[in-house]
């Protein structure tokens, strides 16, 4: 046990003060929630109302043709000389930065799905080799997400004026928006985007850093004219594209770097992640449009490419850090793994440069090297990571892979890497194994599930005794071992130890004082407890008797999860089939534990595989599984309770070639980013 | 007002939104920093905390008017969209669960935080709502929509788990 209660509770509470005291709330005001609480259709087009730093509010209509803007500063309300005809909307704002220097412009006319997909030159970009260096790549085929094309209008524009650049997004409303009401608007101001809604479109419209004054003067001025184009009147139009594909659910790449440590070991811990996507400068400007009210932005320019300069930019100040960059028809985004990073992004894109062909595939190349070093590990450590032979199974037509983590697909390289940083993680970490694991089930009981679980494990340090008993506990024995029953609501179990040793009883369907009873009727079959229990009295059969320990790192490399979807878009249904090596023992483990957890454990008739059940988490979604005892697999698939039912008939199992010829363009292996 | 009961200002960010004597604005500036935290906590996404929070604020404004317990409407309204930002982010990690196991990096995060986040959502609802808010069981239950009983059932297996993971 960790300690005792009352000291648990104790970190707990300082854990939550901690998280909460790092906490700074966005700035919201009384006013903006009583508007947005007015305004119909307000809250479901929200989205970044507040964002992470505010200090004024504007009101803004849009009114057809013209945009009225209203502007409130501290609870004052202050209308412009377009007073607004419909119902204002709330947005809020900061205060606003000089704009730098506007990039240059490469205007590339957006590709078509069907071209391959390769890295054209403006698209091989490396940072500083003294700073950072390429630890993963992986190339995803993407699926076809224009199969189902948008009919409706996307437009993207960039106005300058002023010196200052603006971004204007008009999106069409998705069927799954909320029922529109052409006589209100919405707009929302961050920082220095505006995001409204009307007439069947929603606005972005986006500046880059520049004062509020200047923003607000430019949203009144936006116009639309009878076709449907907007304007910005004054402005020079750096882009305009009146059909703008949709984002591109097609083929990228995924690429990671690591900084370089004074030591010059790869910093593994703080990756900045590239994603490139083949798309025109219109979806930089979208992607942009989306993201910019997440930090200060500024652009920036990569000179030493030489042919031609892109259009980039970066964030910071945002969580996590983002930056933006397109050339000759690739849109390239970098963010930093994690908001906890502390990666310097600006220097980053600062060092970005255009290299050739050799150096770029170079560096691929040498992803697996930089992950060893990285990691610490010696070539000479690496082991041959046995791979054994699990099910291989398809979803039937027209479900689809999406993505792909089958360690067996890796290359031997890729396989010991990934196991030695496995062990690289939980070395030095004291060990807990099972030892033992039984399932025990009434006599005569047809249920779903085992009545109890029974596990034997041995820890690294001697164990604390249980000195004392919190409400709902009772001590009890079972041989040398002492500890306690604890009876909840919908779960009853026992921990008892005896020194490194301990013994766990657990169960969904017994009551106390069956349990009680159960524990009484415990007897060691060796005198340290190790080699599991006999049960005595005839109320109790043992289903499962196996002898551990399993082997979870030998177990995991043979395993294999796929995400698999079926339709597009926000409409997909999707399904995870995930097969592991187990054994009966962790399989029927697996069950109990659910239960105990709160899942809902029921029997599936045919056509699912014999001994199949449907687990129905207390939340989340519900998994269809079941144990294949020839190939010592368990097989879980999650999904809709309907979906993962139907599919069960529909399963087919595959030869290896096969199983290649559909899985191979998805992988993923641990060069994209996998520990 | 109607019958308002008095609450008590409790835990380190939980505030007394006592209706009787103020208007919205006056409750909506003790209750917006607790109401993020609360969230945030919840969801263990602080802008997820934000826009739930604004929104539980907005619909607290809307039904001002019929609220008698604004305190316990909030967590209410809090707790509930909470629950649904965490289907949707199951839904969304059972998409990509290799997203999910492959971008994992250690950081040195605390153990104990990392486990609380882990938790199934009712009992991190519990955990939260228990030593952050310092909220009764009943309370908890009325909050997460369940009986005491429970509320003490999901405490007891966080507890259990964050035991079983921190165990040395």
């Amino acid at each position: 046990m960790t300690g005792s209660t009352t000291e648990l509770e104790g970190r707990i509470r300082a854990v939550l003060e901690a998280q909460t005291g790092a906490l700074v709330e966005p700035y919201l005001d009384a006013a903006t929630i009583r508007d947005a609480a007015t305004t119909p259709s307000g809250v479901g087009r929200r989205r970044t109302a507040i964002g992470l730093a505010a200090a004024a509010v504007v009101a803004v209509v849009l009114t057809g043709a013209a945009v009225a803007i209203a502007l409130r500063d501290d609870g004052q309300s202050v209308v412009t000389d377009q007073a607004p005809t419909t119902t204002p909307i709330t947005t809020t704002t900061a205060p606003g930065r000089e704009l730098g220097p506007a990039p240059s412009e490469t205007l590339v006319e957006s590709p078509t799905e069907s071209e391959p997909f390769e890295l054209g030159a403006g698209a091989r970009l490396l940072p500083d080799p003294a700073e950072w260096v390429m630890v993963s790549y992986t190339e995803h085929p993407g699926s076809d997400a224009r199969a189902e094309p948008e009919t409706t209008e996307r437009q993207a524009y960039a106005f300058e004026r002023d010196g200052a650049l603006f971004v204007l997004l008009v999106l069409p409303i998705g069927n799954d928006e909320p029922p529109f009401d052409p006589e209100a608007a919405e707009a929302l101001y961050n920082r220095h985007s505006l995001y409204g809604v009307t007439d069947g479109v929603r606005l972005g419209f986006t500046a880059l850093d520049i004062d509020r004054a200047t923003f607000v003067a430019a949203a009144e001025s936006l116009t639309v004219d009878a076709t449907g184009g907007w304007s910005l009147p004054g402005a020079e139009v750096r882009f305009a594209e009146r059909d703008v594909d949709p984002p591109s659910g097609g083929a990228q790449v995924q690429i990671g770097y690591a900084p370089i440590g004074p030591d010059g070991v790869p910093d593994l811990s703080t990756i900045v992640q590239q994603i490139v996507r083949r798309d025109g400068l219109a979806g930089l400007y979208a992607e942009l449009g989306e993201a910019s009210s997440l930090g200060v932005t500024r652009p920036f320019e990569l000179t030493e490419a030489g042919t031609g300069i892109g259009t980039g930019f970066v964030m910071t100040g945002s969580t996590p850090e983002y930056a933006l960059y397109h050339r000759d028809g690739f849109v390239s985004s970098w963010q930093t793994s994690d908001a906890r990073v502390d990666a310097d992004l600006a220097a980053f894109v600062d060092g970005l440069r255009e290299v050739a062909g050799p150096e770029w595939e170079a560096a691929i190349d040498g992803t697996v090297d930089a992950r060893r070093r990285g990691s610490n590990i010696d070539p000479d450590d690496l082991v041959d990571v046995p791979v054994r032979s699990t099910p291989r199974l398809l979803l039937p037509e027209p479900w689809r892979p999406d993505l792909v983590w089958d360690e067996s697909l890796w290359t031997a390289e890729e396989r010991s890497l990934a196991w030695a940083q496995a062990e690289l993680r939980t070395g030095g970490q004291p060990g807990d194994d099972r030892i033992w694991l039984q399932t025990l089930r009434r006599v005569g009981s047809d249920g779903p599930l085992p009545d109890a679980l029974v596990e034997v494990r041995r820890s690294a340090i001697p164990l604390d005794p249980f000195t004392t008993l919190g409400p709902g506990e009772e001590r009890i024995e079972i041989g040398s071992f002492t500890g306690a029953l604890v009876t909840r609501e919908d779960v009853s179990y026992v921990e008892a130890v005896d020194g490194e040793l301990s013994i766990s009883i657990v169960t969904a369907t017994l009551t106390a004082d069956e349990l009680r009873s159960l524990a009484s009727a415990f007897r060691l079959r060796s005198a340290d407890g190790a080699s599991g229990v006999d049960v005595v009295g005839g109320a109790f059969e043992i289903e499962v008797d196996e002898a551990g320990p399993f082997d979870a790192g030998t177990g995991a490399v043979t395993s294999w999860v796929v995400t698999w979807s079926r339709g597009s878009g926000s409409s997909a249904d999707y399904a995870v089939v995930q097969v592991g090596l187990t054994n009966a023992a962790s399989f029927e483990a697996g069950l109990v534990n659910a239960a105990a957890a709160g899942a809902e454990i029921a029997a599936v008739d045919d056509p699912a595989p014999p001994g199949t059940r449907l687990v129905r988490p207390d939340q989340g979604l519900p998994d269809l599984t079941w144990f294949d005892a020839e190939s010592g697999a368990s097989i879980t698939i999650s999904g809709d309770a309907d979906t993962i039912v139907d599919l069960a008939a529909g399963i087919r199992t595959v030869d290896e070639a096969t199983w290649i010829a559909t899985m191979g363009p998805h992988v993923r292996p641990p060069s994209a980013g996998g520990n | 007002m109607r019958g308002d009961p008095q609450t008590p200002n409790r835990g380190p960010g939980a505030p007394t939104l006592d209706r009787d004597e103020r208007g919205f604005d006056a409750v909506f500036t003790d209750a917006w920093p607790w109401a993020f935290r609360l969230a945030s906590l919840l969801t263990q996404d602080d802008q997820a905390g934000a826009e739930i929070a604004q929104d539980a604020l907005i619909n607290l404004y809307r039904a001002w008017d019929r609220v008698d317990r604004p305190e316990a409407y909030l967590r209410t309204s809090i707790v509930n969209a909470s629950h649904n930002h965490h289907r949707r982010k199951r839904v969304h990690r059972a998409k990509l669960p290799l997203l999910d196991r492959t971008d994992r990096v250690d950081f040195a995060a605390d153990e104990l935080a990392d486990v609380i986040a882990g938790l199934p959502f009712r009992q991190r609802a519990v955990v939260v709502l228990r030593y952050y808010a310092d909220l009764s069981e009943q309370e908890i239950a009325e909050a997460i929509g369940c009986r005491p009983g429970t509320v003490k059932s999901l405490a007891s297996r966080a507890l259990a788990t964050m035991r079983k993971e921190l165990r040395p």
